[in-house]
């Protein structure tokens, strides 16, 4: 645990992370303000159910992996000196898978929250003055956005351990992080082509993001707990490669 | 199995005391475009507990791979390692704490101060003992200013603090003076000196032959990934003595009279040479008393080569074996080689033929003008021969070639 604490904060201070999450918040407040100018009153309640809001957090799960992926091997990252402590790569890889997943969660959270804030907001401005999704049913609001939470925040905790997998993997980090996007872009452009969305692990993103009210609704990927199954299967498995890489890799 | 053999205390018999770091046929090579380049071959080192142990070697010897084979950063292709009697790489937590190391950038963080970027060190377990590691390299003062404002020198002190913060019993030190300008150097190596005093055994290399006698108690002498030499510094490098080669206007004199003083002299050419000299102003005195001058001086202290020459003729490494798939593609080159010409031999053979050619028209060209020469002599002939004998040569005309007696002839048919 005291490693993973120095992780974390050589994490913290690195100036990786405060670009990850400036990426973010730009983000949030480009989601928010364009929200804003083409919002349909539909109400923030709607924007939950539908899994709308949780769709706008995968880019923030996005930045999570890429956040991994700098942890891992980023400058000043330090797995040198990780090792010179502790020569064994097994346990050095894990604390960085470990401290990749914890890392993330504040800047998703403070993410999303902002997200669903922010739409809040918006639906309280522009919508309706009747608007029966921001006012009148707040009990079922604030759970459906805690669960909705909770399953961004466990898709961006896998999403920065297959990063810090690649990370260590690569060794590079301009490497990894232009690996992270171009392999999953070119991963759905490639199953694009096949007609096997199926097997998309964004369109499965989508689908475990978006819960069992967008499940019930019907997705083409299946249930959402299936989703989430073969996010965690494409997460380990990832992990295992970038460990058998990381065994056999040699540092500078 | 990139670790086939285990180091037996038996193979070292003169291992008895204790010992630090031990290897045996350590080997590592990297696979480039040109083939596989041996940076480490079969090595056997032996560094004794305590003290200060130098790998000394021109570059590419070999010394950073060895400290990154021995630290786990690198994999060896074969041979055996111990550290602290410990078999690495796979090792347990027998290690932990018992090894700092100091190899590459230590990736400090410029904005923090050297004291926040030692608590942020994986080893730090407290600011006491950040504290006392910046207190012992004479970082106390300056723990509080930015990474960012320290001199190159601050910087390997600090990196030298951190790989002194779980108190090592073994530190590895890679080239710790490279880059420094004198100052900084002297400090690092009265840092490592002192470290060394307390008890840690410090390993590091230098390409420095002059570091390596100040610093050392033992030396390893590295060159194209083989020791070539290895023992005490003082038995392997020596006093470090200058040779001087001067001119003197009686050049034999004067190597009679320092051979008298006691020096060793040669001559070399019209110069004369000392060598072993340990204060060169000693051989201008010596001279200077007989009245002898100088009218040119110079001199040459051993060199880090010069040194490694001495101890191993030919350094230089045996070329790898090749590889199989090199085999395969010199038998696959050999093979279309003898199935078609190459452009050079196409290039040859339409020369030569085209030589060949030339040569036939010039021989042409030569026997059809000896035939016109003959032709033209035997016409001359032939009316040269009427003109001494018959009626036909009297009034001078050549004596009538066949054609022109065929002419004739068919004249008289006609």
């Amino acid at each position: 645990m005291r490693l993973v604490a120095k992780e974390l904060q050589r994490f913290a201070v690195r100036p990786a992370a405060r670009w990850v999450a400036a990426g973010m918040l730009v983000y949030v407040v480009t989601v928010v303000v364009l929200a804003a100018f083409t919002s349909d009153g539909g109400g923030l309640a709607r924007t939950v159910t539908d899994g709308e809001l949780a769709g706008y957090a995968l880019v923030p799960v996005l930045f999570a992996c890429v956040a991994g992926a700098l942890l891992a091997a980023g400058p000043n990252g330090g797995t040198r000196a990780l090792l010179t402590v502790e020569p064994r790569r097994d346990r050095v890889y894990r604390l960085r898978a470990v401290a990749a997943a914890l890392a993330v969660l504040p800047g998703v959270a403070a993410a999303y929250l902002l997200l669903a804030s922010g739409l809040w907001g918006v639906a309280l401005v522009a919508g309706p003055a009747d608007d029966p999704g921001t006012t009148t049913d707040a009990a079922g609001l604030l759970p459906a956005l805690a669960w909705s939470g909770a399953r961004v925040l466990v898709l961006a905790g896998c999403a920065a351990v297959a990063g810090a997998a690649v990370g260590a993997a690569v060794g590079r980090w301009w490497a990894a992080v232009s690996v992270v996007p171009v392999a999953l872009l070119g991963l759905e452009v490639i199953l694009a082509g096949l007609a096997a969305e199926r097997w998309s692990p964004l369109a499965h993103a989508r689908a475990w993001v978006a819960g069992p009210a967008a499940s019930d609704a019907g997705t083409s990927v299946g249930p959402w707990w299936l989703s989430g199954l073969f996010l965690l299967g494409a997460v380990a498995v990832v992990t295992t490669v970038g460990l058998l890489a990381f065994r056999r890799r040699e540092l500078r | 199995m990139p670790y086939p053999v285990r180091v037996n205390r038996a193979d070292h018999p003169q291992a008895a005391a204790a010992v630090a770091v031990e290897t045996l046929g350590l080997r590592k090579t990297y696979a480039g475009v040109r083939g596989r380049t041996i940076a480490v071959d079969g090595l056997d080192l032996l560094v004794p507990a305590r003290g200060v142990h130098a790998l000394l070697g021109p570059a590419k010897a070999g010394k950073s791979t060895v400290l990154r084979l021995l630290l786990g950063l690198a994999r060896a292709d074969a041979g055996a390692a111990r550290l602290l009697g410990v078999a690495m790489p796979d090792v347990g937590r027998e290690l932990a704490g018992r090894v700092g190391a100091l190899v590459g950038d230590p990736g400090f963080l410029d904005r923090l101060t050297g004291r926040r970027n030692l608590l942020m060190h994986p080893a730090a377990t407290g600011r006491e003992q950040v504290d006392l590691a910046l207190r012992q390299t004479g970082l106390a003062d300056a723990a509080a200013d930015a990474v960012g404002s320290y001199s190159l020198g601050d910087r390997r002190r600090l990196a030298l603090a951190a790989a002194l913060l779980s108190g090592p019993d073994l530190l590895i030190v890679d080239d710790p003076t490279r880059g420094l300008d004198p100052t900084g150097a002297r400090e690092v190596r009265t840092l490592l000196r002192r470290i060394a005093g307390r008890g840690t055994t410090v390993l590091m290399t230098t390409d420095e032959l002059v570091e390596a006698q100040q610093l050392a108690d033992t030396v390893t002498v590295l060159a194209g990934g083989r020791v070539v030499g290895d023992g005490p510094a003082a038995d392997v490098i020596g006093d470090l003595a200058t040779a001087v080669r001067l001119r003197v206007d009686d050049g034999d004199r004067a190597v009679a009279e320092l051979k008298a003083a006691g020096f060793h002299v040669r001559r070399d050419g019209d110069a004369v040479v000392v060598d072993g000299v340990a204060e060169p102003a000693g051989v201008t005195r010596a001279l200077a008393r007989k009245k002898l001058y100088v009218t040119e001086m110079s001199t040459r202290r051993e060199s880090l080569e010069s040194l490694v020459r001495r101890l191993a003729p030919e350094p230089e490494p045996t070329p790898a074996a090749p590889s199989r798939a090199e085999r395969r593609a010199a038998r696959q080159e050999a093979r279309r080689r003898a199935a078609r010409p190459s452009w050079r031999q196409r290039r040859r053979e339409a020369f030569e033929a085209r030589v060949a050619e030339k040569q036939a028209a010039y021989a042409a060209r030569v026997a059809a003008r000896e035939r016109a020469a003959a032709e033209k002599e035997a016409t001359r002939d032939g009316r040269r021969k009427p003109a001494q004998g018959g009626p036909g040569k009297r009034d001078g005309t050549p004596e009538p070639s066949p054609g022109s007696r065929s002419n004739d002839d068919t004249e008289e048919t006609a």
